[in-house]
C-alpha cells in the first residue's frame, strides 16, 4: 500500500519540534518526550537491519507454464540466527508476468529459527519465452515500520520457460472436412512423381507416354499406362518472419508476439481438426517443427513458440519461396506480413504458387510502432484472392479470428 | 484498507488508556484520577468494540452515533471553558473527538489521528506532571504505542501482499515486543539523561499564573493609598486568625493554614521554628521552575527579644493586579524568572526571588510589607501557580537583597535588653577592627566554620538563649546563625534583620522542577553595608547562598546532586530510618560511578603514558593488516583454506576411504563458500548439486556430479567404498578446486 506520509519524518519532525517546545519552556519531562520520540526513531531505523540478519530465501516453482495460467512460485525462508525474526517481505522478480504482478510481495508474520517458513504467491504470466526468475529481495520495516532495509538474496535466479497462449478460433479458411480429406495421404493418378507402382489402367489422352506399360499393353492389345503411388502430404504450415528488422512494436506488444501467438492459436485449431502441422521459420537459428499431429505435436509447437526469438534472417519472401518447396501440392501457408497504410504487403518478394493454399495475416505496422490502440476491428477481407486477416495494435485476436457469423 | 485484525484494536485501546492515566495523573486527587480512569476506559472499550465490527462489516448507523458523540463532544468543551478553562476544555474535546471516531475506526489514516490526540494527552499531562512517577505513564504509553505502530505496520504490508504466512493463522504481535520497548525506554533515558537542557527561551510567551484566583475587596479599596498600619496590625499580627478572616478564594474550598515554619508567622521564636502542625516535614510543598537555585523571600524581622524575633513595623501597601501582572519596582530589567506552583497551602505569604520586578499572579490585589515581602488576600491554596520576574546582583558574591529603601535604621540596630555581652565582645574579636562588608563577612566566616549545623537541638535546646548557642553549646538550626550574625552585625553598627523563605537547591532531574519540602523553611540574614541596600549573608553552615551558576546543563550531572540533597534531608529527618540508609546507599553508589568516570581520563591518560608507544606500533600493524586483508583477504583466505584442505585431506586418506570421500567433498563446499556459492540452509545436496552444475561448475559437471553421487553413499548409506572410488573422488575435488581457481 503506498504510504501516505513518512511516518518515520513525521516523527523525525516530532522530536525536533519537542525538543524546541522543551527549550522554550525548559520543562524537563518534555525532554523526556523528545527522548522517547528521538529513542523510537532510533529503535525503528536500527531494528529492521537488525531483523534480516542471516535469513535466506529458496523459490520453488514450476520449470514451464502457459501463458495466461497462474505461476505458483512457492518461497521458503530460513534463518541461522537464534531469535525469530518478524514480519518479513519477500519481493521476487518475475517478468514474464503481468504488469501489476511483476514485481509480487509475499509477507511472512515469523520466521523461527528452527524450520523454515514457506510462503506462496501466484502470479499470472501473460508473456512467453524463457524467462529469469529474480533476484529475490528481503524487505522489512519491522517493528514500528518507519524505515524499510532491504537485501538482495545472492543465488536467487530461476528460469521458467512460458508457453504462448493460444486463443480460441472459431473459422479458419481451408481448414474444414473437404480440405482434411485432401489432406490425407491419398493415392494420385500424377505418374511420375513417385517410385512405388500402384495399379495400371487404360490409357487415356494426356497420360504421358513414358508410363505405357508396353508388355502389357501388347498382351491385352490396348494401351495399358503404370500408376504409381503419390504421397501428397497438405500439411498446415505456419511460417514465421524470424527477420528482426520486420519487427515493429515493442516487446510483448510487438507484431512478432502477435504473429506467435495467432500461430500457437492456429497450430491448436488444426491439430484439433485433425490435421498435420508444421513450423517453420528461416533465419540464423531456424525454427523447423517436422509436421506432425496430435496433442505431442501441439506441446512441440507450443515449445518452439516459447524459446522462438527473430534475429538475422532472409527476408520473408525469401522464407516463403523457401518453404514451398518443403510443402506438398495443397497444402495451407499461414504467412505473418508487414503491412503498409493501404493494406499492402510490405514483404519483397512474396508470391504464391498455385499449389500452395496461402492465408496471409497482415500486421498494421504503423499501428505497433506508436503502439496505439486499434482505431477499429480488422475484419477478413471477402473478395481478396486469398484469405487476409489484417491485425492492427490492441485488436482482440479471438474476436477477429472467430470467422464469419 | 481497511483493518482486518483485532491486534490493532486491542493496542490502540492500550495506547488511549495510557494517555487517559496519564491525563487522570495530574487530575485532582485520587478520585479525579479513577474518574478520568473509568470514565475514557468504558468510552474508549465501548467505542473501539463498534470500530472493529464496523471494520469488518461497514455499519452507516455507526456514523450517527459518532456523529452524536461528536456533538456531546462539542457541549462538554462548552461545559468544561466555563468551569476549568481553555485547556482542559480543548483536552476534553480532542478526548472526545477520538472517543466518538473510535465507533467507526478501521483505516490507517484514523489511527494516525489517534496517534496524534493521545500524544497531544500525554504531551499536555508530561507538561503539568511535577512527579518523577510520571515516567510510568510514559513507559506504558511507549508499549502500547510501540505495539500499535508494529500492527499497523502488520496490516498495511498484509495488506499489498499476494501472499501471507502466519504462524498461527491469525496475527500475533511478536514476544518481543516488551524487550523493544524496553530497548527504546533504556535508550530514551540515556538520551535524556545526556540531552543538554539549556535555560529556557520563553520565546513567545513569559509568565505563567492560575489555579486559584484571589480577591479581597477591602484591600482592593486600598489599593494605590499607601501604607496603612491600622488595618495591617490586624492582619499580620495573628496569622492563622487573619486567615480565618479572609474571604474565601474563588474555589470557595475550606483553607488549612498551618505554617510548616514558624518564620512565616509575624513571631518567629528561634527555639522552635518549626511548627509542622502534624505534616510531614519531608512532605513537599511547592514546585519551582527556574534556571539556578534560589532563596525565595518570605518575612523579614527587624526586632529580637531575647529568643524570639517580630516585625515592628507590619503595615502593608496594597497593589494592583492589572491583568495578572504587578509591577513591583520601577526597573526595568528582569532577566530572570521563576515559577512557583504550591503543592501545599502554606501561608498567605507569595515567596519570591529577592529583587523580585515583576509578579504574575492570579488575583486582583496583593499587599507588601516595608521589608519587601509579598503578601496574598488569603492563604495560597495548593496548585495555585504564580510567576516573578527578577534580576541578580552580587556584592563579593553575595547576592543582594530586597532593594527597598529605608529611611530609618534604627529598627534594624535594635537590640534586646538582656543582650549577654559576650556577644558584642565576641564580634568586635570576630571583626578585628574590619567594618562594613569585611566585618560581615568575617562573622559570616566564623559562625560558618566553628559552629555545627543540627536539627536535634530545636528538642534540646528549648530554652537556651543565643549566649549559650554561641558559647557553650555551639550547635543549632539556622535561626540560631541567623540571630547571632544579625545580633552580632547590630553590635558593630551595621544595620541587619532575619529572613525566612526557603531555600531552593533539590532540583529533580526527572522533572526539572525544584522540588520544596517543609523542611526547606530556611532563615538568613540581610544587612545595609555602607551604600547598598541589604546585601544576603548566609551563615548557617550547610547552607551556601544562590550563586549565578545554573542547574547542571545535563540532567546525569544533577543526578547525583539530586541524590545528594535527598540523602542529606533523610539524614536531618530520621538518620535511623530506611529511606535514609536506602538513599546514602544510592548516593554512594552514584558517587562511585562519578568518580570512576572522572578518573577514567586520568587512567587513561597514565595507560596511555605507559603503553602509548606499544599502542601506536599495535595500531600501525594492525591498520596494514587491515589494507593487506583488504587487498589480498580473498586470496589469503582461499591459501589458508586450500592449506587447512591439504591437512584435513591428508588426515582423511589416513582414517579410510570413506572419511576421504566425506572430506572431499565438505572441503569442496567449504571452497564454493568462499567463493561466493555457499549451500543455504535447508537445500539438499541434490538441489545443490543441479543449482552448480547449471553455474560455476557447468564445465566440470560430470567430476561435479560424480563427487556429489559418492558423497551421498558415503553419508547416508551403508555402502563399502572401495579404496580406488575414494581416490577417483580426491582426484575429482582436485580437479575441480583448480577449475574454480582457475576461473577466478
Amino acid at each position: 500500500m503506498p504510504r501516505q506520509f513518512s511516518l518515520g519524518a513525521a516523527l523525525g519532525i516530532l522530536a525536533v519540534v519537542l525538543f524546541l517546545v522543551a527549550w522554550n519552556r525548559g520543562i524537563a519531562l518534555l525532554y523526556g518526550m523528545f527522548a522517547l520520540v528521538a529513542a523510537t526513531l532510533a529503535a525503528g531505523y536500527a531494528a529492521p537491519w537488525w531483523n534480516l540478519r542471516g535469513v535466506s530465501v529458496r523459490r520453488l516453482h514450476a520449470a514451464k507454464v502457459q501463458a495466461g495460467e497462474a505461476l505458483e512460485v512457492a518461497l521458503e525462508l530460513s534463518h541461522t540466527g537464534g531469535k525469530a525474526r518478524y514480519m518479513l517481505g519477500v519481493r521476487d522478480t518475475i517478468p514474464c508476468a503481468v504488469p501489476e504482478d511483476q514485481e509480487p510481495l509475499a509477507f511472512v508474520e515469523r520466521v523461527g529459527g528452527n524450520a523454515p517458513t514457506r510462503v506462496s504467491i501466484q502470479v499470472r504470466c501473460d508473456w512467453r519465452g524463457e524467462h529469469e526468475l529474480g533476484p529475490v529481495t528481503l524487505e522489512t520495516g519491522f517493528p514500528l515500520g518507519l524505515r524499510t532495509a532491504r537485501r538482495t538474496v545472492p543465488d536467487s535466479l530461476t528460469r521458467v520457460l512460458v508457453y504462448p497462449r493460444p486463443f480460441r478460433i472459431g473459422y479458419f479458411p481451408y481448414l474444414t472436412a473437404a480440405f482434411l480429406s485432401m489432406a490425407e495421404t491419398s493415392p494420385a493418378a500424377a505418374a511420375g512423381n513417385s517410385t512405388e507402382f500402384l495399379n495400371i489402367r487404360e490409357y487415356v489422352r494426356g497420360d504421358n507416354p513414358r508410363y505405357i506399360h508396353w508388355p502389357l499393353s501388347a498382351h491385352r492389345g490396348t494401351l495399358v499406362v503404370r500408376e504409381f503411388e503419390k504421397i501428397s502430404h497438405a500439411d498446415v504450415c505456419l511460417l514465421l518472419n524470424l527477420d528482426r528488422n520486420a519487427i515493429h512494436g515493442r516487446q510483448r506488444d510487438s507484431n512478432f508476439e502477435y504473429a506467435v501467438r495467432i500461430a500457437a492459436s492456429v497450430a491448436q485449431h488444426a491439430l484439433a481438426s485433425g490435421h498435420r502441422v508444421r513450423l517453420l521459420g528461416y533465419g540464423h537459428t531456424p525454427l523447423l517443427v517436422p509436421p506432425g499431429s496430435g496433442p505431442e505435436q501441439l506441446r512441440r509447437v507450443l515449445e518452439a513458440l516459447a524459446w522462438v526469438q527473430p534475429g538475422d534472417s532472409f527476408t520473408y519472401g525469401m522464407s516463403v519461396q523457401r518453404a514451398q518447396h518443403e510443402l506438398g501440392d495443397g497444402s495451407l501457408l499461414v504467412t505473418f506480413e508487414n503491412a503498409d497504410a493501404t493494406w499492402g504487403s510490405m514483404e519483397r518478394g512474396v508470391s504464391f504458387s498455385r499449389r500452395i493454399r496461402p492465408v496471409r495475416v497482415l500486421f498494421d505496422a504503423r499501428s505497433f510502432d506508436r503502439g496505439l490502440p486499434s482505431g477499429g476491428m480488422a475484419r477478413q477481407e471477402p473478395d481478396a484472392r486469398e484469405p487476409v486477416y489484417r491485425v492492427r495494435h490492441g485488436d482482440d485476436l479471438e474476436t477477429l479470428f472467430r470467422g464469419p457469423r | 484498507m481497511r483493518f482486518r485484525y483485532i491486534t490493532v484494536y486491542v493496542s490502540l485501546w492500550c495506547m488511549l488508556m495510557a494517555a487517559a492515566t496519564a491525563r487522570g495523573s495530574v487530575s485532582d486527587g485520587l478520585l479525579g484520577f479513577l474518574a478520568t480512569l473509568l470514565l475514557w476506559g468504558s468510552f474508549y472499550t465501548i467505542g473501539l468494540a463498534f470500530g472493529f465490527s464496523n471494520a469488518q462489516k461497514e455499519n452507516p448507523a455507526l456514523q450517527q452515533l459518532t456523529n452524536g458523540v461528536a456533538v456531546v463532544g462539542v457541549l462538554a468543551f462548552v461545559a468544561m471553558l466555563a468551569l476549568q478553562g481553555l485547556v482542559a476544555a480543548l483536552l476534553t474535546f480532542i478526548l472526545f473527538m477520538q472517543g466518538a471516531q473510535n465507533f467507526t475506526l478501521s483505516r490507517p489514516r484514523e489511527l494516525y489521528f489517534a496517534l496524534a490526540i493521545s500524544f497531544a494527552v500525554i504531551l499536555f499531562a508530561a507538561s503539568e506532571s511535577r512527579s518523577a512517577l510520571f515516567i510510568f505513564c510514559i513507559a506504558a504509553y511507549a508499549l502500547a504505542g510501540v505495539c500499535t505502530l508494529t500492527a499497523l505496520h502488520f496490516e498495511q504490508r498484509a495488506e499489498g501482499a499476494h501472499g501471507v504466512a502466519m504462524s498461527a493463522g491469525r496475527f500475533r504481535l511478536p514476544s518481543g515486543m516488551g524487550l523493544l520497548t524496553g530497548v527504546i525506554l533504556a535508550l530514551a533515558a540515556i538520551l535524556y539523561l545526556v540531552t543538554p537542557q539549556p535555560p529556557a527561551t520563553h520565546a513567545g510567551g513569559f509568565f505563567a499564573g492560575g489555579g486559584h484566583y484571589y480577591h479581597r475587596q477591602d484591600w482592593q479599596d486600598e489599593a494605590g493609598k499607601g501604607f496603612d498600619k491600622k488595618q495591617q496590625e490586624g492582619q499580620k499580627q495573628s496569622q492563622p486568625q487573619a486567615a480565618q478572616d479572609t474571604e474565601p478564594s474563588s474555589a470557595g474550598a475550606a483553607v488549612d493554614v498551618t505554617p510548616t515554619y514558624s518564620g512565616f508567622t509575624s513571631k518567629m521564636p528561634i527555639d522552635s521554628p518549626s511548627a509542622q502542625g502534624g505534616r510531614d516535614p519531608n512532605a513537599i510543598v511547592m514546585y519551582v521552575h527556574a534556571d539556578r537555585p534560589l532563596y525565595l523571600r518570605g518575612r523579614a524581622f527587624d526586632t529580637f527579644q531575647g529568643n524570639s524575633w517580630s516585625d515592628s513595623r507590619p503595615e502593608t501597601e496594597k497593589l494592583d493586579v492589572e491583568i495578572h501582572d504587578v509591577r513591583l519596582r520601577e526597573q526595568d530589567r528582569p532577566t530572570l524568572s521563576h515559577t512557583v506552583e504550591m503543592a501545599a497551602t502554606v501561608s498567605d505569604i507569595i515567596f519570591a526571588a529577592s529583587q523580585a520586578d515583576e509578579l504574575d499572579f492570579p488575583g486582583t490585589v496583593i499587599a507588601r510589607d516595608r521589608d519587601g515581602g509579598l503578601f496574598a488576600p488569603q492563604p495560597l491554596e495548593k496548585g495555585t501557580v504564580y510567576s516573578v520576574a527578577f534580576h541578580q546582583d552580587f556584592l563579593d558574591g553575595h547576592p543582594l537583597g530586597d532593594p527597598a529603601a529605608v529611611a530609618d535604621d534604627a529598627p534594624y540596630l535594635q537590640l534586646p535588653d538582656d543582650l549577654d555581652p559576650r556577644v558584642a565582645a565576641l564580634a568586635k574579636r570576630v571583626a578585628a577592627g574590619r567594618s562594613g562588608m569585611a566585618a560581615a563577612e568575617a562573622i559570616e566566616r566564623y559562625l560558618r566554620e566553628n559552629y555545627q549545623y543540627t536539627l536535634e537541638t530545636a528538642a534540646q535546646q528549648n530554652d537556651i538563649p543565643l549566649a549559650e548557642f554561641l558559647f557553650d553549646t555551639r550547635r543549632g538550626h539556622c535561626e540560631y546563625f541567623a540571630t547571632a550574625m544579625a545580633i552580632m552585625l547590630r553590635t558593630l553598627g551595621i544595620p541587619s534583620r532575619v529572613v525566612t523563605g526557603f531555600s531552593v537547591h533539590e532540583r529533580n532531574p526527572v522533572t526539572g522542577y525544584y522540588e520544596v519540602r517543609g523542611i526547606d523553611g530556611h532563615a538568613w540574614v540581610e544587612a545595609r553595608i555602607g551604600d547598598v541596600d541589604w546585601v544576603t549573608f548566609e551563615p548557617t553552615s550547610i547552607y551556601a547562598l544562590p550563586g549565578q551558576e545554573t542547574h547542571p546543563l545535563t540532567p546525569a550531572a544533577g543526578l547525583g546532586d539530586y541524590v545528594d540533597e535527598l540523602a542529606r534531608t533523610a539524614q536531618q529527618l530520621d538518620p535511623r530510618a530506611l529511606r535514609t540508609e536506602a538513599l546514602q546507599v544510592l548516593k554512594q553508589a552514584l558517587q562511585n560511578v562519578k568518580q570512576a568516570v572522572e578518573s577514567l581520563p586520568a587512567l587513561l591518560l597514565v595507560w596511555l603514558r605507559r603503553f602509548g608507544p606499544w599502542l601506536v606500533a599495535i595500531a600501525i600493524v594492525a591498520a596494514g593488516t587491515a589494507l593487506l586483508v583488504r587487498r589480498y583477504g580473498s586470496r589469503l583466505r582461499l591459501l589458508l583454506l586450500r592449506a587447512q584442505a591439504v591437512h584435513r585431506i591428508r588426515r582423511a586418506r589416513r582414517a579410510g576411504a570413506r572419511a576421504l570421500v566425506l572430506a572431499c567433498y565438505l572441503q569442496l563446499e567449504r571452497l564454493l563458500a568462499a567463493l561466493g556459492h555457499p549451500r543455504p540452509p535447508g537445500m539438499s545436496v541434490e538441489e545443490y548439486a543441479t543449482a552448480l552444475a547449471a553455474g560455476p561448475l557447468s564445465a566440470q559437471e560430470e567430476a561435479w556430479r560424480s563427487l556429489t553421487e559418492t558423497f551421498g553413499r558415503a553419508r547416508y548409506s551403508d555402502e563399502e567404498i572401495a579404496p580406488a572410488t575414494a581416490e577417483e573422488v580426491r582426484a575429482a575435488y582436485l580437479a575441480l578446486e583448480k577449475g574454480l581457481l582457475d576461473s577466478r
